[in-house]
Parts: structure tokens; sequence; C-alpha cells
């Protein structure tokens, strides 16, 4: 009976108050509960943010109404409010953020309470402001996530084992990594709010043109190799890149440029490229010396010979310059793959390419009784490509055709031009790829099963060297066959024609 | 009278192909196997060819060609360049040190060397 009467007294302190019609606008909860953490009162925002109506929240445990089911055994009223612990003592105002839950609903937010106490008639009771804070802790959550993903962006950036700086619009540099310092010898206070012309400015005018052209005018991300100077006068190379970074409108905020010292593995490149060239020709003087002499003696040059004879010293010469040839595409090879070959396009007639290398193949077509034709109209012929490059690949392509052509098979060559630039064919009617070693047969060092049981002499270098060429200098090529009908290989050729490339040495026609 | 031909070729074997394939073309041949004994050749035997090698010992094939194209008394003698340094840059070095022709060893039978030396000689005339 006593209790009621406290309670009713409460009631009444708030309803007759300028105070309790006040607290229905706040846009917090407004909850006020006993020492049992019963609810007493629940304004309208307590109603918005949990969901339950006045009538439904009063009476109920408070921690039963708002905490998540799996907390409400966890923190009981004691605990979370306090009351339990103090006895005759003033009770100091508490804040604490839980997480929370709307009536039916098992989605979980995060609240803010403020709790402060009053007493009334002897009996304690807690007034509870929430505040549903889920969107601020979110935010405090992604900043927190955001400062230490850019601290591991930094410690990254710092760290790196590369040449990291960031310029403004203007190329002035206004942060380098410890990379920059270690590579270019210029300490951090000798290069910031400078230009990298600091350790710079050592290609030709024309360079630089082109590369500020690149980032600041068209706006794309340059890729090169340069050449800079360290502090101590030491001249290095350098494999650059530098992004421009815009903004939404499309201005240049920065740019980022990333270098790295590749002096070494040039040096390195430049190394093998010299053994390997000097090796080749050291291997070349006896296959020379061998291929001479086997020419005297058929020749008669030593008397007259056997047909045995003949035939014995044929061998030994095929041999030889199936030797000499795999040295030369082996040479080929080790160029393409270290990318040190140079590419050098200028106007030349690929008819007449292609004609020189059907006459060096045509003792065996005419011995093979093959058929061939070459169609070409002597505009589309001329183009702008690298003529040992251009020799290359129609040798490969129609000794191909040539070999895995039987006997009064046919072979054709064509030379056409188009929009989309110059179109080369060259194909067959020979023994055809097996359709599964088609996807392989660009692969160095592949044969197709039936080619090695058609013509044991082949590399499997060929086609390997011509895709390698078609796709250094901007070409393409494909090719349909079928096994047993024939093959047609297609190479194209931009209008522009052959890329040129800077390289140490050439590839061996 | 019969035309004369130094060909400088340090390699033995190759060397006496070449002499006897001359020879039976009824060139008067000199043999050096070495650039500076080459050079001597040129100034005293005055031949009306050279054939030349690049990998010589003492001085290399490419520092006797630019020294006779360089001197008013041997420029006019075409220099033929056998060698298998097969290069590109090698090839348009010795073409514009004012060689004649190049071959590539390895890739020439020995009776198609003969024909071009001695095409060059016909141009020459």
């Amino acid at each position: 009976m006593k209790k009621n009467r406290n309670e009713k007294s409460v009631r009444v302190v708030l309803k007759g108050d300028i105070f309790s019609s006040a607290v229905n606008f706040f846009e917090d909860a407004f909850i006020i509960i006993d020492s049992a953490g019963a609810v007493f009162y629940w304004n309208k925002a307590a109603q918005k943010i949990f969901g339950y109506q006045r009538k439904e929240a009063v009476g109920k445990k408070i921690n039963r109404l708002i905490l998540p089911r799996r907390l409400v055994n966890a923190r009981p009223i004691e605990t979370m409010f306090g009351f339990g612990r103090v006895r005759g003592r003033t009770l100091k105002n508490r804040t604490l953020e839980t997480p929370a839950i709307r009536k039916n609903s098992a989605k979980e937010f995060v609240v803010a309470l403020s709790v402060s106490y009053f007493a009334n008639n002897g009996k304690r009771y807690a007034i509870v402001a929430a505040k549903d804070v889920t969107k601020t802790k979110e935010l405090e959550d992604r900043l927190l996530k955001t400062a230490n993903d850019l601290r591991k962006f930094e410690m990254a950036v710092e760290g790196a084992s590369d040449h990291i700086i960031i310029t403004d619009p203007d190329g002035k540099i206004v942060f380098a990594n410890k990379a920059v310092e270690r590579i270019t010898g210029y300490s951090l206070k000798e290069v910031i709010g400078k230009t990298p012309a600091v350790w710079g400015k050592q290609m030709p005018l024309d360079f630089y043109k082109k590369f500020w052209k690149t980032i600041k005018i068209d706006k794309k991300v340059f890729i090169g190799e340069i050449t800079n100077r360290r502090k101590t006068g030491e001249i290095y190379t350098a494999e650059s890149h530098v992004a421009p970074i815009v903004d939404e409108n499309g201005h240049i905020v920065f740019f980022v440029g990333i270098e790295r010292d590749i002096t070494k593995e040039k040096e390195i490149d430049r190394a093998k490229t010299e053994f390997v060239s000097l090796a080749s020709h050291q291997l070349k003087t006896p296959l020379t010396i061998i291929s001479w002499y086997a020419e005297m003696l058929t020749n008669g040059d030593a008397g007259k010979l056997t047909e045995k004879q003949q035939k014995y010293l044929t061998e030994i010469y095929l041999a030889d310059r199936r030797m000499v040839n795999l040295i030369n595409a082996l040479l080929n090879v080790s160029r393409i793959d270290l990318g040190t070959f140079s590419i050098e396009s200028r106007r030349i007639d690929l008819k007449k390419v292609a004609q020189d290398a059907l006459k060096e193949l045509s003792p065996k077509t005419t011995e093979k009784h093959q058929i061939v034709s070459l169609s070409a109209d002597q505009k589309s012929a001329k183009i702008n490509a690298d003529e040992n490059m251009v020799r290359i690949i129609f040798t490969n392509l129609i000794s191909n055709a040539v070999k895995y052509t039987p006997a009064n098979g046919k072979i054709g060559i064509g030379i056409k031009n188009t929009a989309k630039g110059t179109a080369i064919t060259v194909s067959d009617t020979g023994c055809g790829i097996p359709k599964n070693q088609q996807d392989k047969i660009f692969t160095k060092l592949f044969r197709a099963d039936n080619a090695r049981a058609v013509e044991t002499d082949g590399t499997g270098l060929g086609l390997y060297i011509v895709r390698s060429i078609l796709e250094k200098s901007g070409g393409k090529i494909w090719f349909e066959s079928e096994e047993g009908k024939g093959s047609t290989f297609h190479v194209s050729l931009p209008p522009s024609g052959m890329r040129s490339q800077k390289g140490t040495k050439g590839l061996i026609a | 009278m019969s035309m004369k031909m130094l060909i400088i070729e340090d390699e033995e074997a190759l060397a006496s192909v070449l002499e006897e394939k001359f020879a039976k073309e009824k060139y008067e041949i000199k043999v050096a196997r070495d650039g500076e004994s080459g050079m001597s050749y040129v100034k005293s035997f005055h031949p009306d060819i050279v054939l030349l090698d690049l990998v010589i010992p003492k001085k290399n094939g490419f520092e006797v060609l630019e020294e006779i194209k360089t001197n008013k008394a041997t420029e006019s003698i075409p220099v033929v360049v056998l060698s298998n340094l097969s290069e590109d840059s090698d090839i348009k070095k010795c073409l514009a040190l004012g060689a004649s022709d190049y071959f590539a060893k390895s890739q020439h039978p020995i009776n198609e060397v003969v024909e071009k030396v001695k095409g060059v000689l016909l141009r020459g005339k």
C-alpha cells in the first residue's frame, strides 16, 4: 500500500509540472525507473526509439524492454543503474553505452544512456535519457578505421623499396619517401619544394616535353625508362611510372611518381645479350667449316664420290644447316625473352620480302610439286615495318606451310590492305593442327603431335618468335585450322605499320 | 695479269677453303691471319680485292676496314666482309665504313660466296 502511494505522488509531481509536458517534446528518450528497474515514466521519444507505447512500457523492467535478449541476464538492473550498491549515499550521475533493440525486432543499435537519480518519499528513482547513437558510433568506427588504414598506407609508402613522390600540379615535390633519399642520395630537405629535376634533367628536352604532355594535357599515366643522376654524379636508369590524380572536375590535384632503380638489371641484361651473341658467333665458326668442307666434297673438289658418299655428306650438310638455324632461333628467343631486341620500322615492300622468302624455299616446293601462289596489289604491299622481322614472319609461316603440306598440295600467300591496316594470310592444304593442341601452338618449344610425325626437323620456336615480334610491334596473329585439311594463318598490322622499339640488338633473319 | 686477292681470316680451315676456291678462279692470293699483317699486305701486296673477317687478333676487322677506307692510296680497294657476326648493327657499321658487301659465313654455301665476290669485282669494273 505504501509503495502505491509513493508512486502516485511522483506521478503527481511530474504531471502538473511544465517540465512534464516539455519532456514529451524531447528528441531523446526520457524514462524514469524505480530502484527495481520498473518503468515509471516513458516519453514519446522513448516510444519512437524502442517501439513500445507508454502503456506497454510502464511497470516493465527496463532491461527487458530495451536490451537484446542475450544481454538481459548479463546486465541486471543493479549493475546497469547502480541502485543495489548504494545505501543512503547520493548516487552519482553516470553515462553508459549499450546495444539495444526495438519491440519485435532483433536488429541491434547502440544507445547512449545518461542516468541521474532522485529520491521521493525515501524511494530512489533514476531518470534515464537515451539517445540512438548508432550513426555516431558507425561514423566513429569508420573514422578510426580510416585513420588506421591511412597510417598503414603511410607506413607502406614510407617504407616501400621503390622511390615514391607526390608533387603538386606544377611538379613541386610535396612528399617523398625514404627510398628517394636512398636512391637519389639527396635528403628529404633538399628535395621537398623542388621539382624532380634535382636528380633528373639527363634526358633530351623532347623526352620531357612528351612526358609533361602525357601526364598534364592528356592526363594519362606515363610509363617509361628514364636516366637520372644521383647526388654523387653517378648516372642510373629507372623505370618510371607517373600518374596524374584528378578530382571529379577533371582538374589535376597532384601527381604520384614511382621509380625503380633498374641499373643493375639493365647491366645484367646487356651482359646476357652480349654473351649469347658471342656464344652464337663462336658456335657458328665450326659449323661454317663443316658445311664448307662438306660442300667441297660433294662438289667433287677432292675427287669423284660414290652415290652413298654423296648421300652421307648431304646428311652432314643438312644437319649442319639445321644447327645454324637453331642457333639463330635460340639467339632470337633469348633477345625476345630479355626484351632487348630493337625494331626499326621503315618503308618496305612486303611483296618483295615474301617473294624472297619463297625463292629461298623454292627447292623444297619444287621437290614436293607444291602449287604456290602469291597475291598482292602493289600499292598495299608498301608499309612501315622492320624488314628483318617481316622476313622472319614470312619465312616461318611459309616454311611451316611447305613442311607440313604433302606433295602436290597448295600454298597461298595473300597481302591486302584494309581500312584496319595490312592483312597477310598464309594458307596451306597440309596436315592441320589438332583441335586439342591449337591453344598451345604459339608456346615456346611446342610442336603438335602430327607435326612431329610428319617432319622431325623443327624447333618449336618459329611461331613463338613470330607472335612475339607481332605483339611487340603492335600487330596480331591468329589462325584457322582443321586436322587433315589445312591451316590458314592471319597476320594483321595497324595502318601505321610496325611500332619501332629501341633495343640493344635486332633479330637475326 | 691475274687479280690479286687478300684474305684476312684467322681460322685456318676457312682461309684454306677460300684460298683453294679462288685459286681455281685464277686469283693470285695472299692470306693474313691477323689484322696487323693484313694491313701490311694491303700496303705491300696492293690487292685488287680484300676478303675480311671481323673477329681477328691484333687489329679487328672494323679497324682494318676503317684504315683501308680512310687512306687515299687504298680507299678504292673493294672490301668484302665475311663474318659470322650477323647482327644488323654490325652489317650497317661495315657498310657505313665503306665495305662493298657483307656475308654471314654460316648462312652461305661456299660456291655462293665465290660467285658473289666475283660479282663485286665485276660491278667495280
